[in-house]
C-alpha cells in the first residue's frame, strides 16, 4: 500500500499532529491518489478513525474528535496537474499550499483571488473548510471559483466531478457538496480552479473614524453606489493597532475602515477619490491610501492578529501568521459570526459590549462585503475554566439569530471548546446531512465527531 | 429551441410500460380515483386537473420528447400544499415532477413514467426585496424577466443577472433546477452563483431551508447541490437570490470577421490581455445569413463570423478598454466594428444574436440545438469539427456560441416527422458531444441532461463517478418518485414527439 518512509509513528512526529489534544497512532503520507484511496479503504475495514491533514491551519475548527487513529497528510500530494494559462484554469493536487499557487500563476500575470497570496492553507483545506475569501465581494467565494474536484472515499473509490469549464451542468454539483464538509464525506485529492488576470492596479484606502456609527454610515453610502470594491473591512482599535500601527491613532471606540479597489487605473483612481470624499463627509479625519508591499504587509499583520496561531514548534512549515516573537502561551479564542452586510457594524458593537469587558485586547474585524464578523483573543490563561468567557461565547448566537446568521468557534482553549457548541445549533437540513454522511462514510471513519452535530 | 409543436395525436399511445413504481390499474397501491380525491382535498377541486387535454398540455416541454399519460396535474399555491402533495404521491407510490413553464429542451419536465405533474405557476410572488443586503426572495413560479423588470424599474436600479435565452418565459424555479446559463456567464457566472438559499420540499415530504440571506453558512453547500439537480432531489418552493447594482456603463459592439477562427482567436486574445468582457457571442456564416434574410440587418457578403461584445463597469477607463479591444480585433483582420452609442443601437446589435434561433427556424421546421462546452481555446477546432460531423450525417449545421466560456450551440435543422432523421440527428448530436468531451469540455453547458443526454453521461463520468453521484439520489429519493428516469444513463429509449 505505502512504503515505510511514508508512515511515521514516532512520538515526536505524531505529537505534532494532535487534534484537540488527541494524538494519532501514525501519520501517513500517500504520494499518489491510489495510495490515499487504499489507506482509506484499509482504515474503513479496520474501523480506524482518519483525520485528513493539509497544512493544519484550521485544524482547530470543529468539535473534538471522538477518535484519532491515523492522520492522512496530503504533504506529498503537491503536484501541479495542469496549468492551462490560455484558458485561465489550474488543476493541482490537494496538498499544494495556496502561497505556492499564487507564486506560480503570478508568472503569467494571473491570480487566484481566493486567499491572500501568503496563505499557507492547502487547496484541499480551503475547500474542506470553505475558507473565507477576503475579496468575496468582488470575486465570490470558493463556490464561485472551484470548477472541479477529485476525491477518495472510505470505500477506496476515487471519483472525479466537474471539470475545466465554467459552464457545466452535467449531473449533480458535487463540488458544492464537498465545500465546507471538513473531510467528513471524503478526502479531496485534487481540484480545478478558475483564474483571473492580475488587475492593473490594486490599492487600499484607510480611513480612521472616531466612532463605529460614522464608519458604518460611510460604508452604507459606499455600498449604495455603483462602485466596485473588492473588500470592505472595519477594524476595532485592537485590530487596527495590530495591523496598521503607522496609521493615525484609532481612539477608544473608534474604527479603521479598509476598502480595497482593484481594476483599471482610471477606475481605481476615481473610486479612491469618491470614497475619500464620502469618508470625510462622514467625519473621518485621516484618509490614506496603501498599495503594493505596504498593503500586503497590512493584510499579513491583520491575519496574524485575527487567526489562531499554529504551534510554532511544527517543523515542517514556517508559520506566516505568527511572528516568531509572539507568545503562543495560553490559548486563543477565534470566533466567526455570519450576518447580513447591513448588520455587520451592529454585530461588531454587540460583540464588543459582550466581550471586551472580559478581554480588553480582543480584535474585532467586520467584513461588510461578505457579512462576517471575526473576533480573536490571544493569550488566554490555560488550565483554569473561564466561566465568564464560556457564558459570553454562549450568548453570541443570540446576536445574529434574527438575521438568520450563524456563529462558528474556529479555535478555543480545550475547556471552552468542551463547553460550547462550536458549530452552533444544527441547521434545518441536519437530518439530510446526517443521511449523506452515513451514505458516504458508513463506518464513520472520517473525522468522527468533528463535523456539525458531532457527525 | 426552435420547435414547432404539432397538434398531432396526443397521448394516443397509452403505454403499458411496467417500468418504474407506477403500475396501471390492477396493481395500484392506491386507487387512481382515491388519489385524485385526496389530492382535491389538499389543493381544492379547481387546483387539480384531470382531463385528457389538460394532462396532455402539461405533459410537454420545449424538447423533442414525449412522456407517458398523466393521472393529474396539481396546481399548489403554497409550500405546505406542495409538501402535502409530495407526501400523498409518496404514499400512493406515484411518480411526480415539478414544472415551471416548460421551456426546457432536454426533457427535464417530461413525465417519462406518467404520474403527477406539480405545476408551480401559481406560486409566482416576489416575497421580499432587500436592497441594502442585495437579496430578493421569490417563489419558484416567478418569471425571470419579470423579476428583472421589477428590479430595474421602480428606481431600484438593480438586476438579477442570469439571462438564459428563455428568460422571457422561464421561471426562476426552472432556472434553479437547470442551473441556467445565458450570455453573461463568463464574467458573472451561472445561476448557482446567484442563488444563496432555498426552501426545498424533500421527497420524504419534509420542508428544509438550505443557505439563506447570510452567506457561507457552516456545513456543506447544500444550496449548490440542489441547484442544477433538475428536479430530481426535491421541489424548490422559495429561492433567495443575489441581486446586484446595474453597471454604470455598458458598451455593446458587433465585430465582423472573415472566419470563425479569427473571431474565436480574438476572444482568447481579449482575455489574455486581461480584459474580462461581460458578453462575447459568436455567430457563424450560416447564422449571419439566416439573420440577414429574416431581419435585413445588412451584413457584408464576405463576413464569415460575427462577434457581439459587451464591456461593462465604471465609465473610467472604459474608452481605453474599448480601444484595446478594437486593436486586438484589428490584429485578427476584423472587417468592421459597429459600436452602439445608445441603448436602442445596442438593442439593434443584440438583435442579430437574439433573433438567431428564430431566423434559423425559418429555414427548417425543426432545429435540434446541441449544448456542448469546450475550453475556450478549443472553440475554433470544436466549431469546425461540428460542421464536418454535420456534413457526415447529412445536416447543414449553423453555429452559435457563447464564445467567452466555450459553450457552443450547433443548430441542426431536421424533420421531426421522419423517424430516421430523428435517430440520425441524435447520433450526430452525440458525436459532437463526444468531441467536446475529448477536447476537455463537457456534454452540457446549460441546457441540462434531462432525457436528452442521459446516455452521454459516460462520456464525461466513469462508472465510479456515476455510482457515487447516484448515491445522492438514493439518499434523497430512495423511492425514485421525484422526476424519475432523468440524468443517469437508462436503457429506456426516449420517445420522440409524434
Amino acid at each position: 500500500m505505502v512504503r515505510p518512509d511514508q508512515v511515521a509513528s514516532e512520538v515526536a512526529r505524531v505529537n505534532d499532529y494532535a487534534v484537540d489534544g488527541r494524538v494519532p497512532g501514525a501519520v501517513v503520507y500517500p504520494d499518489t491518489f491510489d495510495q490515499a484511496a487504499a489507506v482509506l479503504r484499509w482504515a474503513q475495514s479496520e474501523k480506524l478513525a482518519v483525520v485528513p491533514w493539509g497544512s493544519g491551519t484550521l485544524m482547530t475548527l470543529g468539535g473534538p474528535p471522538t477518535r484519532v487513529d491515523i492522520v492522512l497528510s496530503t504533504d506529498r500530494l503537491q503536484r501541479i496537474s495542469e496549468y492551462d494559462a490560455a484558458n485561465f484554469t489550474l488543476t493541482a493536487e490537494a496538498g499544494v499550499p495556496f502561497s505556492h499557487v499564487a507564486r506560480l500563476v503570478a508568472v503569467h500575470m494571473h491570480t487566484l483571488p481566493l486567499q491572500y497570496p501568503f496563505s499557507p492553507a492547502t487547496l484541499g483545506g480551503i475547500i474542506a473548510t470553505n475558507a473565507e475569501n477576503p475579496k468575496r465581494l468582488l470575486y465570490g467565494g470558493v463556490r464561485d471559483l472551484l470548477l472541479g474536484v477529485r476525491i477518495a472515499l472510505p470505500s477506496g473509490e476515487i471519483a472525479h466531478f466537474g471539470g475545466k469549464v465554467v459552464k457545466n451542468v452535467a449531473g449533480y454539483d458535487m463540488c458544492k457538496l464537498l465545500l465546507g464538509s471538513l473531510g467528513a464525506l471524503g478526502v479531496i485529492l485534487e481540484a480545478t480552479f478558475k483564474l483571473y488576470a492580475v488587475p492593473e492596479r490594486d490599492d487600499t484606502l484607510l480611513a480612521v473614524f472616531a466612532s463605529l456609527p460614522q464608519a458604518a454610515a460611510a460604508v452604507a453610502q459606499l455600498m449604495a453606489t455603483q462602485l466596485l470594491p473588492s473588500q470592505i473591512l472595519l477594524l476595532n482599535r485592537s485590530a487596527a493597532q495590530a495591523s496598521a500601527p503607522s496609521a493615525a491613532e484609532v481612539a477608544a471606540g473608534g474604527v479603521l475602515l479598509l476598502v480595497n479597489f482593484e481594476g483599471m487605473d482610471e477606475a481605481v483612481e476615481r473610486q479612491l477619490t469618491d470614497l475619500s470624499q464620502m469618508c470625510r463627509r462622514h467625519g473621518s479625519r485621516s484618509v490614506d491610501v496603501l498599495s503594493g508591499e505596504g498593503q500586503l504587509q497590512l493584510r499579513h499583520r491583520l491575519e496574524a492578529a485575527t487567526r489562531s496561531p499554529m504551534d510554532d514548534t511544527l517543523p515542517r512549515c514556517s508559520h506566516p501568521y505568527s511572528p516568531a516573537t509572539e507568545s503562543t502561551e495560553g490559548g486563543a479564542l477565534v470566533v466567526r459570526l455570519g450576518t447580513l452586510p447591513s448588520r455587520v457594524h451592529t454585530v461588531m458593537d454587540s460583540v464588543a459590549q459582550l466581550l471586551i469587558p472580559l478581554a480588553p485586547h480582543m480584535s474585532i474585524v467586520g467584513d461588510c462585503g461578505a457579512g462576517l464578523v471575526r473576533l480573536c483573543v490571544r493569550g488566554l490563561a490555560a488550565g483554569a475554566v473561564n466561566e465568564q468567557l464560556i457564558g459570553a461565547v454562549r450568548e453570541l448566537p443570540r446576536l445574529v439569530a434574527a438575521d438568520g446568521g450563524y456563529v462558528v468557534v474556529e479555535a478555543a482553549p480545550p475547556d471552552v471548546k468542551a463547553n460550547v457548541d462550536v458549530w452552533g445549533p444544527p441547521p434545518s437540513a441536519f437530518a439530510l446531512l446526517k443521511a449523506l454522511k452515513r451514505k458516504f462514510d458508513p463506518e464513520g471513519i472520517l473525522n468522527p465527531g468533528r463535523f456539525i452535530g458531532g457527525l | 429551441m426552435a420547435i414547432s409543436l404539432r397538434s398531432s395525436t396526443i397521448g394516443a399511445s397509452l403505454i403499458k410500460d411496467k417500468r418504474g413504481p407506477y403500475r396501471s390499474t390492477g396493481e395500484d397501491l392506491m386507487d387512481r380515483q382515491v388519489f385524485i380525491t385526496r389530492l382535491r382535498e389538499i389543493l381544492g377541486p379547481s387546483a387539480v386537473l384531470t382531463s385528457r387535454a389538460d394532462c396532455a398540455t402539461y405533459g410537454y416541454d420545449a424538447s423533442v420528447f414525449q412522456g407517458e399519460e398523466l393521472i393529474a396535474v396539481a396546481l399548489p399555491e403554497s409550500t405546505t400544499e406542495v409538501a402535502q402533495t409530495v407526501r400523498l404521491a409518496r404514499e400512493a407510490r406515484i411518480p411526480y415532477l415539478a414544472r415551471g413553464t416548460g421551456t426546457g429542451i432536454s426533457g427535464g419536465a417530461i413525465p417519462t413514467q406518467g404520474g403527477l405533474v406539480i405545476e408551480l405557476a401559481k406560486m409566482n410572488r416576489v416575497l421580499e426585496i432587500d436592497l441594502a443586503n442585495q437579496r430578493a426572495v421569490v417563489e419558484p413560479g416567478v418569471i425571470n424577466q419579470d423579476l428583472k423588470e421589477l428590479l430595474t424599474g421602480r428606481g431600484y436600479g438593480r438586476t438579477y443577472v442570469p439571462d438564459p435565452g428563455s428568460q422571457v418565459v422561464s421561471t426562476i424555479g426552472g432556472n434553479v433546477a437547470n442551473n441556467a446559463g445565458g450570455m453573461h456567464c463568463l464574467k458573472y457566472g451561472v445561476t448557482t452563483n446567484h442563488i444563496v438559499g432555498l426552501e426545498v420540499v424533500l421527497p420524504d415530504g419534509e420542508i428544509v431551508m438550505v443557505g439563506g440571506k447570510v452567506l457561507d453558512q457552516p456545513g456543506c453547500d447544500l444550496t449548490g447541490l440542489f441547484v442544477g439537480s433538475e428536479g430530481t432531489l426535491g421541489i424548490v418552493t422559495k429561492i433567495v437570490v443575489r441581486i446586484v447594482r446595474l453597471p454604470e456603463v455598458v458598451k455593446t459592439q458587433l465585430a465582423l470577421f472573415h472566419t470563425v477562427e479569427e473571431a474565436a482567436n480574438t476572444v482568447s486574445a481579449i482575455m489574455a490581455a486581461g480584459i474580462l468582457p461581460a458578453a462575447l457571442e459568436l455567430l457563424d456564416r450560416a447564422c449571419i445569413a439566416a439573420v440577414d434574410q429574416a431581419i435585413h440587418i445588412g451584413y457584408p457578403e464576405h463576413a464569415g463570423a460575427a462577434l457581439i461584445m459587451e464591456l461593462d463597469g465604471l465609465k473610467d477607463g472604459m474608452m481605453r478598454a474599448i480601444d484595446r479591444v478594437a486593436e486586438i480585433c484589428k490584429r485578427h483582420s476584423v472587417i468592421e466594428i459597429r459600436t452602439a452609442n445608445t441603448a436602442e443601437e445596442a438593442a439593434r446589435l443584440w438583435l442579430s444574436r437574439r433573433a438567431a434561433y428564430g431566423a434559423l427556424a425559418r429555414l427548417a421546421a425543426t432545429c435540434y440545438i446541441v449544448d456542448g462546452c469546450v475550453p475556450r481555446t478549443k472553440l475554433p477546432e470544436a466549431l469546425a469539427r461540428t460542421i464536418a460531423i454535420g456534413k457526415q450525417h447529412g445536416f447543414a449545421i449553423a453555429n452559435i456560441a457563447h464564445a467567452g466560456d466555450g459553450n457552443l450551440h450547433p443548430s441542426i435543422p431536421f424533420d421531426i416527422n421522419d423517424p430516421e432523421q430523428c435517430q440520425r440527428v441524435m447520433v450526430c448530436g452525440r458525436e459532437i458531444l463526444q468531441m467536446c468531451a475529448e477536447l476537455g469540455g463537457t456534454i452540457t453547458g446549460e441546457h441540462g441532461v434531462g432525457i436528452e443526454k442521459q446516455n452521454e453521461m459516460p462520456l464525461v463520468f466513469s462508472p465510479t463517478d456515476l455510482a457515487v453521484m447516484h448515491r445522492i439520489k438514493e439518499v434523497l429519493d430512495p423511492d425514485d418518485l421525484c422526476n424519475p428516469g432523468k440524468i443517469f444513463p437508462s436503457p429506456a429509449r426516449p420517445r420522440f414527439l409524434s
